[in-house]
């Protein structure tokens, strides 16, 4: 089980992540944009992070490439959370660091399966 | 208080068959009166009240219950008795009161606290045949309890304190 | 418990509530032509998690609706089209079927289909007239061909380890379509003194043997995240279906286009933004219901009566042990005061909720009247209590539409009076001494008080011979009567007059002014109290019985000797006060006290006020002046004339809160 920081903007969307995950044992942590993201995964330690890619304040991918910038988490997986299936916002986010996607909508399952690759 | 009593009595008690309900049983001058259990929230000693002005001599007036404001009515005046002054029986029944305009809580002064009484639909008998010196809408039926009749009270009527605004009687 | 979905579900349809009040105040900042990128942005970024939410919780109307606006949202975004009015007013339909969507998802309620239909063609319009830029949708037929036996060539980039990818993670998951032989080549593995331990230098050869034929798709799947990371080749081994040539995917690009792109929007950005302030940000907030405020709040009436009640334990002669007790009690008391405010300040909301809702209504009354009015916002972040803003919205809803109507004239009028042809209306909130200030002004006509002067004495309201100053002519028009009938235009409408609106502002403990100039405009100020649930209140004795009288209508308080209170048949009419005679209520005999009064001397007299009427309440001594909960007697009783509420005092028992308007009304009638 892992340490899961979940970052976005939509209470409802975090809420369900971070309750889907919780259910399967894992401690997850969240933050309502990016910047809050980055000053929490930068005063603490995540397994992994869970980021949507629009947010105000600071976008997802600023913060993948803010957390690329930072030794602790240059391997940690970094998952975009993402209704743009366009290919644009995946090379984006790839390209500033991101492991992989999700898209919008995803069912509680669909994450879960996903999550527990990624940490294993 | 007599009402610690009475609620080991209904604490020994079966509930009964399906349509037997419970009603607390209480004292009135001469006569015996009754409510339906589920309606009483508190049984309280007596306590002196705030009165409102321009309310009918019935509103004894206001009480604190935990920070609600309650009304207070004298059972005794509004059932058209004689007015008597609280004794050491004297209690105040905080009862849950459906309105027109949603469900409220009152409170009413009786003289006295008798008993947890049962009572079945088939035993309550029509109040028409008695001449019982109150307004009817107030009496749900008549019971007869150890050949002591009992007035079962209709609750909702008897505490609509604005009645007198729809019932011009 | 309640299910947890469900749960989000709320959630979502508070935010989208949020969501939608949001792109309706970005739209009603546009001022076209110039539009600024952010607010672009951001109403792009409220639709698009409209539209995510709504497809997550599988509402999927209102994610159909929300993705066809997210795509118009998205070309404007991208410097494909540009804002203009047909998109603006496109726009503002869209909130509304947003809405109904969204009650339609919360409450069940109807939906007009051929509403949602008909603006949902316009949107689409709008897009097909910008040609259909977006790019084909990866179409490209998805290769069918599958097999039992695949060869797969995986060869990640040198860097795949710093995205947080480990290529092993793939090659498991690749095991779970079937049996799997892994081959290393670790040829590529420099010499150690080149080795760099954050790069990857493995290639890997797998054969999958599946037992059911698995198709190209399904490993472009496995690797979908890499991509563009590694050389992907996928060879079948025994083709069920003829194969195609190895399909290799691009290779990465060789730089992201990212930044570039975001630089440039900067520039963009920063050379149209107008003097035009963005919007703030909201703070950082909890949903909570406005129950459970009321529950503590009650909670902590409850706390400050029985502080109060431990601090009548006073008597330290005969305990002097007391001393520390009382330290103690001191300091409960500041703590409880400390409490008291700070849960009241939860109830406390921005006036900006009740203010917001205006510029969207001027907007849609100016369109139909053919008016040009600007409405200008001040003090917005004002705060009051959540009662008193749902209390305001009627009345000020009223005077706005007043002051369209009403004050600003038509353009053409405007230009001829040498007014610019756009009105402006004004809405200012401020704190002033423990009360809540709001001015509704405009620069229209003003009030004409020859006008209003003939139209009361025709409406009988003041005799022709009655002389009144200009300020009283004004205020005629919140006599009742005045302003029903003939103002009930379809926007006035309701035959709601001025009188309503003055007694709703007076009904909340407040009241009401106008100044007005001839040619110039007319400001309304309204002024109440920060809170409803909380009064300043001067208790007072009446015959054994207590009352309270809020502090914010007492004038003050004197002891007028028997002999200079004029009497009529035994009772007590008036005494002159500060030159004038003003009436005066034995408060006594105004409720029937049935209580002789113990004391004796001189009355007292409290002198207060409403609506600038003076009246002397006359009792018998005063109490304390304290902060009083104001509680209901509607709840489980009824309303009663001439009383505003109840409250719970120190030692427990209720006390009856004077409405000092009402009583003062009593006195006019009879």
């Amino acid at each position: 089980m892992g340490k899961i920081l979940t970052v976005d903007d939509s209470v409802s969307m975090r809420s369900m992540v971070s309750f889907t995950l919780r259910e399967q044992g894992h401690e997850v942590d969240e933050a309502e944009n990016g910047q809050e993201g980055l000053d929490k995964a930068s005063a603490d330690h995540y397994d992994l992070v869970i980021s949507d890619v629009n947010m105000p304040v600071m976008d997802g991918i600023e913060l993948i490439k803010r957390l690329r910038a930072n030794e602790k988490y240059r391997f940690t997986p970094i998952l975009m959370l993402t209704t743009e299936s366009g290919l644009d916002k995946k090379q984006e986010g790839k390209a500033a660091g991101a492991t992989g996607w999700i898209v919008k909508p995803f069912d509680p399952a669909k994450l879960t399966a996903v999550v527990s690759k990624v940490l294993k | 208080m007599g009402d610690a009593k009475e609620m080991a009595v209904l604490d020994e008690e079966p509930t009964g068959g399906s349509d037997v309900r419970e009603w607390l049983s209480f004292r009135l001058g001469k006569l015996d009166y009754a409510v339906d259990i589920l309606r009483v929230l508190e049984i309280r000693v007596w306590e002196s009240t705030t009165r409102i002005p321009y309310s009918s001599p019935f509103v004894q007036g206001l009480i604190n219950l935990r920070g609600a404001i309650v009304p207070v009515i004298d059972l005794r005046l509004r059932l058209g008795l004689s007015a008597k002054q609280p004794d050491g029986e004297t209690v105040i029944l905080v009862l849950n009161v459906e309105h027109p305009q949603g469900s409220r809580t009152l409170a009413m002064i009786v003289d006295q606290i008798q008993d947890v009484i049962e009572v079945s639909g088939s035993d309550v008998r029509s109040a028409d045949r008695f001449n019982l010196n109150i307004n009817e809408r107030f009496v749900y039926g008549l019971m007869d309890v150890n050949s002591n009749m009992t007035v079962l009270l209709d609750i909702d009527t008897v505490l609509d304190v604005d009645d007198s605004e729809r019932h011009a009687s | 418990m309640t299910d947890p979905m469900e749960r989000f579900r709320n959630v979502f349809f508070e935010e989208s509530a949020e969501a939608i009040d949001a792109i309706e105040q970005h739209l009603l900042s546009i001022a076209l032509p110039n539009v600024d990128n952010e607010v672009i942005h951001d109403i792009f970024r409220s639709a698009h998690s409209l539209k995510g939410g709504s497809a997550t919780f599988g509402m999927t109307r209102l994610a159909e609706f929300t993705h066809v606006m997210e795509t118009l949202l998205d070309s404007l975004r991208n410097g494909e089209r540009s804002m203009d009015q047909d998109i603006v007013d496109c726009l503002f339909s869209c909130l509304d079927t947003l809405r109904s969507l969204v009650s339609h998802y919360q409450y069940g309620d109807e939906i007009d289909g051929q509403k949602v239909d008909s603006v949902r063609h316009t949107l689409e319009g709008l897009l097909s007239s910008s040609a259909a830029t977006a790019p084909a949708q990866a179409a490209s037929a998805i290769d069918e061909d599958s097999s039992l036996q695949w060869q797969i060539t995986f060869i990640p980039e040198r860097d795949v380890l710093k995205t947080g990818n480990e290529p092993l993670r793939y090659i498991e998951e690749l095991a779970e379509l079937g049996t799997i032989t892994v081959e290393v080549n670790t040829n590529a593995i420099p010499s150690l003194s080149e080795l760099e331990p954050t790069a990857l230098h493995l290639q890997w050869h797998i054969t999958l043997d599946a037992s059911a034929p698995v198709a190209r798709q399904d490993l472009a799947d496995v690797f979908m995240w890499l991509e563009d990371e590694a050389e992907l080749i996928f060879t079948p081994l025994t083709p069920a279906i003829p194969s195609v040539a190895p399909v290799s995917p691009l290779p990465a690009p060789a730089e992201a286009p990212a930044a570039p792109a975001t630089a440039q929007n900067e520039a963009t950005a920063s050379a149209t933004t107008p003097a035009k302030e963005t919007p703030k940000r909201t703070q950082q907030s909890i949903r909570v219901d406005l129950a459970k405020i009321d529950s503590l709040i009650n909670l902590l009436g409850e706390l400050v009566i029985t502080q109060s009640m431990l601090s009548t334990f006073s008597d330290l002669d005969q305990y002097p042990e007391l001393q520390r007790l009382q330290q103690g009690l001191g300091q409960l008391e500041r703590h409880t005061r400390d409490l008291q405010d700070g849960v009241m300040q939860i109830r406390m909301l921005p006036i900006d909720f009740c203010f917001s809702r205006f510029p969207r209504m001027v907007r849609d009354i100016c369109k139909s009247l053919g008016k040009e009015i600007r409405v200008d916002i001040v003090g917005e972040t004002t705060e009051v209590d959540k009662t008193v803003i749902e209390e305001l919205t009627d009345p000020l809803v009223h005077l706005v539409r007043n002051s369209i109507d009403h004050g600003i004239e038509r353009p053409d009028v405007r230009e001829e009076n040498g007014k610019p042809r756009t009105g402006v209306l004004t809405l200012k909130a401020f704190h002033q001494v423990g009360n809540i200030v709001i001015e509704v002004s405009d620069d229209g006509a003003g009030l004409n008080a020859d006008k209003l002067r003939k139209k009361a004495i025709e409406k009988g309201l003041i005799s022709a011979s009655s002389v009144l100053n200009e300020q009283a002519v004004h205020e005629l028009i919140f006599a009742p009567g005045f302003s029903t009938a003939e103002q009930v235009t379809d926007l006035s409408g309701r035959g709601v007059g001025m009188d309503v609106v003055k007694r709703n502002i007076q009904g909340l403990g407040g009241h009401i002014d106008v100044r007005s100039t001839l040619g110039k405009g007319t400001t309304f100020s309204i002024r109440l109290p920060l809170t409803l649930s909380i009064l300043d209140g001067q208790l007072v004795k009446v015959h054994g019985e207590t009352y309270v009288i809020p502090m914010l209508s007492i004038i003050e308080s004197i002891q007028v000797p028997q002999d200079k209170i004029n009497q009529v048949e035994g009772k007590d009419v008036s005494f002159k006060w500060r030159g004038e005679f003003i009436p005066v209520l034995d408060l006594a005999k105004t409720f029937h006290c049935p209580r002789e009064s113990s004391f004796e001397g001189d009355p007292l007299i409290v002198v207060v006020e409403s609506d600038n009427r003076q009246c002397g309440l006359m009792v018998d001594e005063l109490a304390n002046h304290q902060q009083v909960v104001v509680k209901s007697l509607e709840a489980n009783y009824k309303r009663v004339d001439e009383l505003s509420g109840a409250t719970i005092l120190g030692d427990g028992t209720v006390a009856l809160i004077l409405d000092v308007g009402a009583l003062i009304q009593r006195v006019k009638v009879h």
